[in-house]
């Protein structure tokens, strides 16, 4: 071949490599990149659509790599890639019991289970997880993973909706690995034996790791709404896809017909409360997330509903109407007590305030607001000593923290113990506190003080 | 140097370049001084399909070998019947603008206009019928182009010219936006420049709606059911413009508290709003419902009824008083 011809066709092979390299390798997570060679051919496979087979590599990578004495992190993940499944679960077994690290260990027994295919034993077991740890992503995955074997897919997608609306990626290898290969047993399937919903969800779920799951996701959303397959979680994954590539009005657009075809999903008004209040639309993001919170019941819409119902718009009663009935279902939330005791403080009810307060203090002792809260409350009920003995615990949680005294200061004052007013007003000022009240009060008890 | 940049600006690449990017500088023109007008706005998004075809006729025309006879003469003379033609074409247009209600200057323009449209239709099927090659079509082709692009171009510097020398008073119009259009302006290789317009009720008397070019920060802010407050100028050359399409924050209150009568964020902004706007009974009415839905927060009658005392209004500013001292004794006596 002509020499000068085959450079020509190297420069623009090392153009079209940098091309894509740039496009599509940079925003790969590096778990897909592994430097062996089954390594390699996992990565081939996976660049080819060929999922079942790619971690099929990897795994073979992790075996030789795991023999040789590297490590993945984990021992139990160390355990099942090597295949030695009864030592995992022993090894899971010796942790059930012990705190955070039971979750693990049903975790790692999840995982066996579907390393086993017993996918109703992993089910139970991440739902186990999930009622003990509710934002755990791997758990939810497992779930998806089993329930799609099971042949559940409304459970499947569920599961995977909510792993992907908190945002962030599983940790767990084994768990990604068996996405991944049922994201291929799932696509490979013909057309009237599969979810392309459920699909869509799987691919999404890889964008975490991935952005160029992006175009099969969408491609399969498509065909879901298509074919009437659960078309409003379909069009939350166009609607999710089009936010992340950063096309609000496309996005908004579908998650209104996400609405539109289901009036009771709750991820697709959140999802429409999110755009709306990125536009500044205030009235449509408050009943948006409103409406979240009513079809759903779900503590995981409380925070975004409380943020527009009390601190943007300012409505307590509403919000009250709406966060109690979730106290039954999670009395000992922490966030939930803590803000359903401003709800009441707004409103007026200092008693109601206090009781929410003093459960949340209870279940964390160590968070300074709580006692400063109950100080307010405490102080509005006319309990004053007891308000500063809250007060001074806060004070003790947090030294550097200058308004709890602050309003010791002022209840001081109001009790006319100017000297101690003084002492409290200095020290909450010596803290930074530039309050033109303080300012006030300090001035006010100078002149009083004996 | 110089000489050599000159060059390349009067040659055909040159200055193909510099109508592109000043096509496409336009755009902010239009956005920063913006004239409500429906056909323009919407045939704006084909400023895109105009660069794109224009630059491919451009590449076509001036890759093709220069032709090396003479361009074919005209095959077509005008002749007297042709003149007629025409005259009677202005003739007819123009009674018929006058009876149909439009000025005689303006319907005689348009005699003009559809004359001229006319007779270039004709001389140039003409020619392509007599040359019939593909080159002469392309030749033609990019010139029509390159024509519209300069018509672009004309109304720019007029809408410019109307904008930035205006030095007249603008008034402030209520409206509601009624649809959002997202096109973009895509030369061929993806949308490059995002383009949107909106349609808001109309501000003027008889009009249905008005469409406005929207810049990218205010695409990301705008909604149907939005209410606006526009912004309108009468226009240097008396072609008013819009300067700004603002979010009318209290009637978005007002839509807010109708939806959640006791709003407390929304009723303390819409009651500074009314006293900003020295709309006192406004401010005063929403003030005692505020002072019914919650009593204890006496902080904002103290700060209303200050400004109300400031501006004279002593009788509201009483009974915001009189209000504070009774909730200061039911305090007091524990109830």
């Amino acid at each position: 071949m002509n020499w000068h011809v085959l450079r020509v066709w190297v420069v623009i092979a090392v153009a079209v490599g940098s091309f894509i390299a740039q496009r599509d390798l940079s925003r790969m997570d590096p778990v897909f990149f592994r430097l062996s060679a089954p390594g390699a051919k996992g990565f081939l496979l996976y660049f080819a659509g060929r999922y079942e087979a790619a971690a099929a590599s990897y795994r073979e990578h992790w075996r030789a790599a795991i023999s040789g004495g590297a490590t993945t992190g984990d021992p139990g993940s160390d355990l099942i890639l090597t295949g030695d499944l009864t030592a995992a679960e022993r090894l899971a077994h010796q942790d059930i019991g012990r705190g955070l690290a039971s979750l693990r260990a049903k975790l790692l027994l999840a995982e066996v289970a579907l390393e086993r295919d017993l996918p109703s034993t992993a089910a139970r077991l991440a739902t186990e997880v999930l009622a003990a740890s509710p934002d755990d992503v791997d758990a939810e995955v497992m779930l998806a993973v089993a329930r799609a074997r099971e042949g559940a897919a409304p459970d499947a997608i569920a599961a995977l909706g909510r792993a992907v609306r908190a945002g962030r990626a599983g940790v767990r290898l084994v768990t990604f690995y068996q996405a991944l290969a049922g994201t291929g047993a799932l696509a490979a399937r013909p057309d009237r034996a599969r979810s392309p919903c459920l699909l869509a969800h799987f691919h999404l779920y890889l964008r975490a790791f991935d952005h160029a799951q992006a175009r099969p996701a969408a491609r399969v959303a498509r065909k879901a709404i298509k074919a009437g397959d659960r078309p409003a979680d379909a069009y939350v994954v166009l609607g999710v896809l089009h936010e992340k590539a950063g096309r609000p009005d496309d996005a908004l657009a579908a998650f209104e017909a996400a609405r539109q075809a289901d009036p009771r999903h709750a991820e697709a008004h959140r999802w429409a409360a999110v755009m709306y209040g990125q536009r500044g639309d205030l009235l449509n993001e408050y009943r948006a997330i409103t409406m979240a919170l009513e079809v759903s019941g779900e503590l995981f819409y409380a925070d975004h509903f409380f943020e527009v119902a009390v601190n943007k718009i300012g409505d307590p009663a509403r919000a009250a109407a709406l966060l109690e009935p979730l106290v039954a279902r999670a009395p000992d939330d922490v966030r939930l007590r803590e803000r359903l005791g401003r709800v009441w403080a707004l409103l007026g009810d200092a008693t109601r305030a206090l009781e929410h307060y003093e459960r949340a203090a209870a279940l964390a002792p160590g968070n300074p607001e709580l006692p400063n809260a109950i100080g307010t409350a405490l102080s509005r009920l006319g309990r004053q000593d007891d308000a500063v003995t809250a007060l001074r615990r806060a004070a003790e949680l947090a030294p550097r923290w200058s308004e709890p005294h602050r309003r010791m200061a002022s209840i001081h004052y109001l009790r006319s113990r100017y000297p101690d007013a003084i002492a409290e007003a200095e020290l909450a000022q010596r803290l930074g506190d530039q309050d033109v009240q303080l300012r006030v009060l300090l001035r006010e008890a100078g002149l009083r003080s004996p | 140097m110089i000489r050599a940049a000159i060059g390349l600006a009067w040659s055909a690449w040159g200055g193909h370049a510099a109508v592109i990017a000043g096509s496409l500088l336009a755009l902010q023109i239009h956005a920063a001084y913006r004239v409500p007008a429906a056909a323009f706005v919407a045939l704006l998004p084909w400023l895109g399909v105009v660069v794109t075809v224009a630059t491919i006729l451009m590449l076509t025309v001036n890759l093709m070998p220069t032709a090396r006879g003479r361009r074919a003469g005209a095959v077509r003379t005008y002749t007297r019947r042709s003149v007629a033609g025409l005259a009677a074409i202005v003739i007819a247009t123009t009674v018929a603008g006058a009876l149909a209600g439009m000025s005689s200057p303006a319907a005689a323009l348009l005699g003009l206009a559809l004359a001229a449209v006319v007779a270039s239709v004709v001389g140039l099927t003409g020619r392509l019928l007599a040359e019939g090659t593909v080159a002469f079509a392309a030749r033609w082709l990019y010139r029509a182009s390159l024509l519209g692009l300069a018509a672009f171009l004309v109304w720019t510097a007029v809408v410019l010219v109307n904008g930035a020398l205006d030095r007249a008073a603008a008034s402030e119009e209520a409206s509601e936006v009624l649809s959002v259009v997202t096109a973009p302006i895509d030369p061929g290789i993806g949308g490059l420049i995002p383009y949107a317009h909106v349609e808001v009720r109309s501000w003027r008397e008889g009009g249905a709606l008005e469409s406005l070019v929207l810049s990218p920060r205010e695409r990301q802010r705008m909604w149907v059911g939005q209410p606006v407050m526009v912004t309108v100028r009468p226009g240097f050359l008396g072609i008013p413009w819009v300067a700004s399409l603002k979010l009318d924050e209290a009637r978005h209150l007002r839509q807010v508290l109708a939806a959640s009568p006791r709003a407390f964020h929304a009723m303390q902004r819409l009651i500074a709003i009314h006293l900003e706007r020295q709309q006192w009974d406004e401010a005063m009415e929403l003030t005692r419902r505020y002072a019914e839905a919650y009593p204890d927060d006496v902080a904002v009658l103290e700060q209303v009824a200050t400004v109300l005392g400031g501006a004279g209004r002593y009788r509201d500013q009483g009974e915001l008083i009189e209000r504070l001292v009774v909730r200061s004794q039911a305090r007091n006596t524990g109830s």
